[in-house]
């Protein structure tokens, strides 16, 4: 998604001259085309994310929007307080692109890996929370993003996610059979809950890329005729879209629901490993996946 | 402005400072002392306000701040009396979207010499000046030196970070705590053209400073005295933030209030 994340930005940097991308401690040359082309836009700074968070600020203070990309944990957890005091609280034209949501950084131990972004950054004013399914969304949120005003924050996968092709402006995807059963997901756990509609086709899917603000009108009306509901998550249970969605119902009418959630539990991961294989451990692959939800809606 | 009525002028702002100190009964008031030269030098004397942008980076000075956009009527002067009041604008650590003429909201130390390099990277293009006052104990702070790393890395010759030398912090002496010295060659290592003023004896050496051309991202070490102008504050580091303070406190205090000469 980087790639496609960072050529999207240049197309729009062309145009505005107003955009200005910061990156920290990316890999060589990655910069190189859009740093000869457009030097004064395109900036690479060094590994110093508190820092490069509080220049964004003072950029979009006088007059730029802003985009900062490195791996998530780099911004979300060292650089809170920048984030949260220098554009959250002022609402500025601030975009946090991070890479590494989730277990991309598997092999690299839990000092790279990124399971409670959401969690951390929930209270932080103003902030929009995304994760796209693939470059097709990334690309549509990064345009919506540029367009809107404000602060926010996008986990990006690890590339290269087969692309749904689906209409964009609506969350739902629907399965062939009309039922009482619903999954939540966001991020790259979409291609994995449709893949698995192909076996057991008695659920739909609300896909949310923007996992915060969530529109309370919205979500329940799409929960409203629902019995089953799974949340499906490449985050820890506590502080995700999970506790996002049942806080919505617990404020609405629909408090007496059924809600699953399926997620990377409650402890912090320690274990090495690549994405696929700590998901398998984790039990949110595919197989396991089907089983539980099956497990969810017998 | 001239040097008489320019001391008028900071003589003034001392008893506003006391004024809005009695009005919240709290705050920083010998931290606002300490730097009220080194904002009213740039205010009244130096910067081009309707170009450049000041930063005040160490926001528990913010009394003096308050004081000199006051009198410069960004706001009206009767919110000195709501000061750290529910119905205010001012409080005890300023907030940018609230008070007209503040240019980013401060409290937690650290974050305006990042601010400054991003805004002095976009006023260059219109040849804008950033001026950011920072405190000696905020020197502490790894920020600041990141900060210090990028304003070399960017060239950034529209940058002009004022240190509140006053080698207090509110433990004790700087020196002791986390010592900065040789502060001078640390920040010629990081690339800067460094100067230093004597705030006490040379009041207009800042003027003459602020007046050369620049070439290189530049410090300004400006050695201060914290709770300056009051010979009861100057004494007694207890001062650094009080509240509860009494009526007949405030009157002692603006009896030991001085022109400087």
């Amino acid at each position: 998604m980087r790639k496609e994340s960072i050529e999207c930005i240049y197309e729009l940097a062309k145009k505005d001259k107003s955009i200005v991308f910061i990156g920290s401690d990316l890999g060589a040359g990655t910069l190189d085309k859009y740093q000869r082309e457009l030097p004064h836009q395109f900036l690479m700074e060094g590994i110093s994310e508190a820092h490069i968070v509080s220049m964004a600020a003072g950029l979009a203070l006088t007059g730029s929007k802003v985009f900062i990309h490195t791996i998530a944990p780099f911004f979300v957890r060292r650089a809170l307080e920048q984030i949260i005091l220098d554009i959250g609280a002022e609402n500025l034209d601030v975009c946090i692109l991070c890479s590494g949501g989730g277990l991309v950084y598997g092999p690299l131990g839990h000092s790279h890996t990124m399971v409670d972004d959401f969690a951390i950054l929930s209270t932080t004013p103003n902030l929009k929370l995304f994760a796209p399914s693939d470059a097709r969304e990334m690309v549509h949120i990064l345009q919506s993003v540029s367009k809107n005003h404000g602060p926010s924050y996008i986990r990006m996968g690890k590339g290269n996610e087969s692309t749904v092709q689906r209409d964009l402006s609506t969350p739902l995807i629907r399965s062939e059979v009309k039922n009482k059963n619903i999954v939540i997901t966001t991020g790259i756990m979409l291609q994995r809950c449709i893949a698995i509609q192909t076996t057991l086709k008695n659920f739909d899917i609300l896909h949310l890329a923007q996992i915060s603000p969530l529109d309370k009108e919205s979500i329940v009306h799409h929960l409203r005729d629902k019995e089953n509901i799974i949340v499906i998550e490449e985050h820890m249970r506590i502080g995700g879209l999970y506790s996002r969605v049942l806080d919505i119902l617990n404020r609405s009418e629909l408090t007496q629901r059924k809600i699953e959630s399926i997620s990377l539990g409650d402890q912090y991961i320690y274990q090495y490993g690549k994405q696929e294989q700590l998901h398998e451990i984790l039990k949110i692959d595919e197989e396991s996946l089907l089983h539980r939800i099956k497990e969810c809606i017998k | 402005m001239n040097n008489f009525d320019f001391q008028k002028k900071n003589y003034e702002l001392r008893n506003t400072i006391l004024d809005i100190f009695e009005s919240g009964n709290r705050g920083h008031v010998p931290s606002a002392f300490s730097l009220l030269e080194i904002l009213s030098t740039l205010y009244y004397r130096s910067a081009n306000l309707d170009k450049d942008k000041i930063l005040l980076s160490k926001g528990h000075g913010c009394l003096a701040l308050y004081a000199i956009l006051g009198d410069l009527n960004y706001f009206p002067r009767e919110e000195f009396k709501k000061f750290c009041k529910p119905d205010g604008i001012l409080g005890g650590h300023p907030t940018r979207f609230k008070v007209p003429g503040v240019e980013i909201s401060a409290g937690s130390l650290g974050h305006g010499p990042s601010i400054a390099t991003g805004m002095a990277l976009n006023l260059k293009k219109d040849d804008g000046k950033v001026y950011c006052i920072i405190g000696d104990g905020e020197c502490n702070e790894g920020s600041v030196w990141e900060a210090a790393l990028s304003a070399n890395k960017n060239k950034l010759n529209n940058l002009t970070l004022l240190i509140d030398y006053n080698k207090q912090q509110s433990y004790g002496n700087t020196e002791d705590i986390m010592p900065l010295e040789p502060f001078s060659n640390k920040w010629l290592a990081f690339g800067f053209e460094v100067f230093e003023c004597d705030m006490i004896n040379n009041i207009d050496k800042l003027t003459d400073i602020l007046t050369q051309s620049q070439v290189k991202p530049r410090i300004i070490i400006c050695h201060t005295v914290k709770g300056f102008g009051s010979s009861i504050l100057e004494q007694d580091l207890s001062w650094h933030h009080k509240n509860s303070v009494t009526s007949e406190e405030i009157s002692l205090l603006k009896k030991s209030l001085r022109v400087i000469k």
